[in-house]
């Protein structure tokens, strides 16, 4: 008793090929996007371990470079110039990109879908339009430029970033908890700070992480609105490139790879110790 | 100090929208309701009635558009719902979901300002009155359904409201569980005294637990009164077909006291109703019979026709049975009972009786 098999001998092909070739076509795809991501960094981070000048010539192993960065004197102060400019500038956008988040999702009021969509206008202008608009605002202001022009205008491109996060999670926070919150007989500051609040702690700390993610590493905004002594990081990295590319920059950037990872652990650890616990 | 715990007078909500765009939607429709403290009274309806918007109203979620709602004989109108002497159990149970058992049971307390050891004792005693307080330390997502749904009652019962509002709590359970809290539900109610306004779909859940029920349709309430009134009396057809299965039956006053059904004429009072005005007359199918029975009360009914089907559902067996007027109705015969026609088969010839006591006339 012989079984035939229902597939023609071209169906058969096709799906071997469907199988073993379509199949892992995508994965190959995704294997080289993030070779083309991350080989770059990997190979920054080695040669700020390079004992020679050379970002190219591979000479021997060293910590110098690192001793180095924490040496110059102006490259620590940009460093403090853009942390306390992320920080300040995050926490700015973060508060105000909350607060309208909630009235977006929990107000109705005139205007409102326009005012929601509006908002987005920072992400799809271009940076440098805005810019240079902000620019000739504040010099027609008189304001000097300095930490108050570049905190404003992080926090104008970093607002929509912050909306768009806390938004997304206010809008899936389920609106009968404040309701039983107002029948259990909470007035509307002690609903905000004993329920919104803390259910929407953890998009809030995204957002702010985020914010000053982007705040850190800004260069068109920073280029328009530093001032004198208050030149961020970027910007610093920029001008030291034209005097010759040393692997003291390397090393400036596997420290920054080095801080990111950490924020993200610090974000990822929440979650991973909330998984574990289930 | 009245008597009445919730009285409604002409209250009327519409949604309008904020474009303007769409028209108005009347979710509820002058509807005048008083409710009597201590009293397990009941909105039953199908989706869309707009008994979840009443409840929400007395809650102070929803303000009406017209009309005046009191509590305790206060108008509420304009009064917040953290100002309301009522506390509701929501439909999803609404637990706070970054707080524990006993954090959400207390937190009425909590923002009312009540001071730490008597909040501790009353938090307890809630919840050994609802037995979870062995489950103190636990945050909701690690309750089951039927735990979660004692933990809102106890959050709730804590705040000792003098009126507590239930959206459909059992709606998430499963059926035996269901029927267990239903019981327990009103035994608890009973213990307390205190108002209970409960909002179901279900009309098997309303009539074990209410002491009355007002049934809603499109925004209005039809009728209000006990379970067996409802049960037995309805005054509307949607509440006729709405509580328990129905049948209908076309007929015609010919003159004061007689009805023309088909080609029969049958007596019954016909007060208030003008001669030659179509009504419908509702039986329900346990009230039909195979075989003629004796009854005091009033005279029989006789309706011939052919059997269509015949359905076990285990405690009983249903008939489908066409008449010679045309119309199909169902017959409950309970299987343990004296009247089984064992003989009848499936397009077999038969005839229906029913006292005329039990058939209700419906003019609308």
């Amino acid at each position: 008793m012989s079984e035939t098999s229902v597939l023609t001998q071209g169906q058969k092909t096709r799906i071997w090929i469907e199988a073993n070739l379509l199949g892992r076509l995508a994965p190959a795809v995704t294997l080289l996007a993030y070779l083309f991501l991350f080989v770059p960094i990997v190979v920054l981070v080695a040669y700020s371990f390079n004992a020679s000048r050379s970002t190219v010539v591979w000479s021997g192993f060293t910590f110098d470079w690192y001793g180095e960065v924490f040496k110059d004197r102006g490259l620590r102060q940009a460093l403090q110039v853009s942390a306390i400019i992320a920080f300040v500038s995050a926490l700015v956008s973060t508060a105000i990109g909350a607060l309208t988040a909630l009235a977006i999702v929990r107000r109705r009021f005139p205007g409102r879908d326009a005012l929601a969509t509006l908002l987005l206008a920072p992400m799809v202008l271009p940076e440098i339009v805005m810019a240079v608009a902000l620019l000739v605002f504040m010099v027609a202001l008189n304001i000097t430029l300095g930490y108050f022009s570049m905190i404003v205008s992080h926090v104008l491109i970093t607002v929509p970033f912050a909306t768009l996060i806390v938004r997304a999670a206010a809008a899936s926070l389920d609106r009968r908890l404040e309701e039983a919150a107002a029948d259990l007989g909470a007035n509307e500051w002690q609903i905000f700070w004993r329920v919104t609040f803390p259910l929407l702690l953890p998009p809030i700390v995204t957002a702010f992480l985020l914010a000053a993610t982007l705040s850190f590493d800004n260069f068109v905004m920073s280029t328009f609105t530093s001032g004198v002594g208050t030149t961020p990081l970027p910007l610093r990295i920029y001008s030291m490139l034209k005097l010759g590319i040393t692997p003291k920059i390397n090393a400036l950037g596997a420290l920054m790879v080095l801080l990111n990872v950490l924020v993200v652990v610090a974000v990822m650890g929440r979650h991973l110790k909330l998984i574990l616990k289930k | 100090m009245s008597d009445i715990a919730v009285e409604l007078r002409n209250v009327s909500k519409s949604f309008g929208s904020t474009s303007g765009a769409t028209a108005e939607i009347n979710a509820v429709s002058d509807i005048n309701l008083a409710i009597p403290n201590g009293e397990f009274f009941t909105l039953l309806g199908p989706s869309g009635c707009g008994k979840t918007t009443t409840l929400r109203m007395i809650a102070g979620f929803e303000q009406p558009t017209a009309g005046a709602l009191l509590i305790r004989g206060q108008n509420m109108n304009g009064v917040p719902a953290h100002l309301r002497p009522v506390n509701t159990v929501f439909q999803s149970y609404a637990l706070f979901p970054h707080l524990n058992v006993a954090d959400n049971v207390g937190f009425g307390l909590d923002v009312k300002g009540v001071a730490k050891p008597e909040r501790q004792s009353r938090v307890l005693e809630a919840l050994k009155l609802v037995q979870m307080d062995h489950m103190i330390g636990r945050k909701p997502s690690e309750l089951s359904g039927g735990q979660q749904q004692r933990v809102a009652l106890a959050r709730a019962l804590v705040n000792r409201p003098s009126v507590l509002l239930l959206d459909e709590p059992f709606g998430a359970l499963d059926l035996k569980l269901r029927k267990e809290m239903q019981i327990e539900l009103k035994h608890m109610q009973r213990r307390l005294g205190i108002t209970f306004i409960f909002v179901t779909h279900d009309q098997e859940e309303a009539l074990t637990m209410s002491d009355r029920i007002a049934v809603m349709h499109k925004g209005r309430v039809l009728q209000v009164d006990d379970p067996v009134g409802i049960y037995e009396r309805p005054t509307t057809l949607f509440g006729a077909g709405f509580i328990g299965e129905m049948n209908f039956l076309k007929a015609r006053l010919i003159e004061n006291g007689r009805f023309a059904i088909g080609d029969r004429t049958i007596a019954l009072p016909s007060t208030g109703i003008a001669p030659g005005a179509e009504v419908t007359l509702a039986l329900r199918p346990e009230a039909l019979s195979f075989a003629p029975f004796e009854n005091a009360k009033a005279p029989l009914l006789q309706l011939d026709g052919t059997l269509q089907e015949s359905i076990y559902i285990g405690t009983d067996r249903r008939y489908q049975v066409r008449l010679d007027s045309g119309e199909t109705v169902f017959v409950r015969i309970q299987n343990s009972g004296r009247h089984i026609p064992a003989h009848l088969s499936n397009g077999d010839r038969c005839s229906l009786y029913c006292c005329t006591a039990d058939i209700r006339i419906l003019t609308e």
